[in-house]
C-alpha cells in the first residue's frame, strides 16, 4: 500500500463521513424514494427466488404423522402447558402457530409430537 | 418447526427487519452526497450510478462476499461502508497511477499516432500525480486544522492504517462510544471548514 493509496483512502473516508453527516439532516427526495423502492423490490424478488431455490435443494424433513399414545391421551390443557414449557426452554424454536388457544386438539397434539421429535433428533 | 439459532438465519432475520424502503432512501441520499462531493473534488467520475452501487453492496452481503455482523453494525452503516470501500478502490487506483504499458501496440502505430498517444499518456500521468498530490495536501490541511487535537489526529492515523469500522476504532483507541462520538463530530467540523476554506488553496497549490 503506497502513501498515495493511503491518502486516497483516508480522503474518501472523510468525504463519506461528511456526506453521511449532511445526509442525516436531509429528507430523501421523492425521486430517490421512488428509485430506492424499485431497487428494494427488485432485490427482495431476487432474494426470494434464491431462498426458494435453496429450500428446493435442501428440503425440509417431513415428519411422520404418528402421534405417540401418551400425547394422544393428554387432555388439551396439559398439551398446551407442555408446549408452553418447551417454548420457554427453547426460545428460538419457531412454531407454525403462536396462539395455541385457537388450535384444534389434533393440531395441538401434532405440534407437541413434532416439537419433541425435533428436540430428540437434535440430541 | 425448526431451531433458528444459526448465524446465517440470525443474519437473514436482521436483514429482513432492516431492509426497508426508508433505509434504502436514506442510504441512497448519503451515497449520492458522497459521490457528488468526490466528483466535485477529484477527477474521478462515477461510471456506475447509485442504484448499481447499492445493489452490488447488497448482493455482496447476500452471497457472503462481505460478512455482516448485525450485532456490531446496523445494515445501513454496513452497506454504506461497502459502497465506500468500492469507491475507495477506484480512487486509490486513480491516485496510484501506473497504467499498463502499450509498447506492443505502439510498434504498429504511425509516428503521428504514437506521438498523440504519448501526449495523452503524459497528460494522464500528470493528472494522476495531481490527484495524489491533492489528497496529500487536503489531508495535511486537515491535520493542520486539527492542531493539537490528538484524538482527531489519532482518528485520521487509524484511517491511514485502513481502520474505518467504528467498533474497531474504539477498541484500538480505547475510546468509549461517547468519546468516539465527540471526536468524530470534531473531525466533521474540521472537515467542513476544510470544505469551505482550504479546498481552493489546495487546488491553487497544485496549479503552481
Amino acid at each position: 500500500m503506497t502513501k498515495n493509496m493511503r491518502d486516497a483512502r483516508t480522503f474518501v473516508a472523510v468525504q463519506f463521513d461528511l456526506a453521511a453527516h449532511e445526509a442525516g439532516m436531509t429528507e430523501p427526495t421523492a425521486d430517490m424514494k421512488r428509485r430506492m423502492a424499485a431497487l428494494g423490490a427488485s432485490i427482495r424478488r431476487r432474494e426470494a427466488q434464491r431462498r426458494y431455490a435453496e429450500n428446493a435443494l435442501w428440503p425440509v424433513t417431513v415428519l411422520p404423522g404418528d402421534i405417540r399414545p401418551e400425547i394422544q391421551a393428554m387432555p388439551r390443557a396439559e398439551v398446551i402447558a407442555h408446549l408452553n414449557q418447551l417454548r420457554a426452554q427453547h426460545p428460538r424454536m419457531q412454531y407454525a402457530h403462536r396462539d395455541c388457544e385457537t388450535m384444534t386438539d389434533d393440531d395441538l397434539r401434532s405440534a407437541l409430537e413434532d416439537a419433541l421429535t425435533v428436540l430428540a433428533d437434535q440430541k | 418447526m425448526k431451531d433458528t439459532n444459526t448465524a446465517q438465519q440470525l443474519c437473514r432475520t436482521a436483514f429482513d427487519e432492516q431492509f426497508t424502503d426508508k433505509m434504502l432512501a436514506e442510504l441512497g441520499t448519503a451515497v449520492e452526497k458522497a459521490i457528488t462531493k468526490l466528483e466535485a473534488k477529484t477527477q474521478w467520475r462515477d461510471q456506475r450510478g447509485i442504484d448499481d452501487r447499492i445493489d452490488t453492496a447488497v448482493m455482496k452481503l447476500l452471497d457472503g462476499t462481505r460478512k455482516w455482523e448485525p450485532s456490531r453494525c446496523p445494515l445501513i452503516a454496513f452497506l454504506y461502508q461497502t459502497v465506500r470501500s468500492d469507491v475507495s478502490a477506484e480512487i486509490e487506483h486513480l491516485a496510484n497511477f501506473p497504467e499498463a504499458p502499450l509498447d506492443d501496440e505502439h510498434a504498429q502505430l504511425t509516428p503521428v499516432e504514437a506521438a498523440t498517444i504519448k501526449t495523452l499518456e503524459t497528460s494522464r500521468e500528470t493528472s494522476h500525480a495531481a490527484a495524489a498530490s491533492y489528497f496529500s495536501i487536503v489531508l495535511a490541511d486537515l491535520r493542520e486544522l486539527a492542531g493539537n487535537d490528538k484524538e482527531v489526529l489519532k482518528l485520521l492515523a487509524l484511517h491511514d492504517e485502513g481502520i474505518f469500522d467504528r467498533s474497531e476504532i474504539m477498541a484500538r483507541a480505547k475510546w468509549s462510544g461517547r468519546r468516539y462520538g465527540t471526536v468524530y463530530q470534531r473531525m466533521i467540523r474540521l472537515a467542513q471548514q476544510l470544505d469551505d476554506e482550504l479546498r481552493d488553496s489546495a487546488l491553487d497549490a497544485l496549479a503552481n
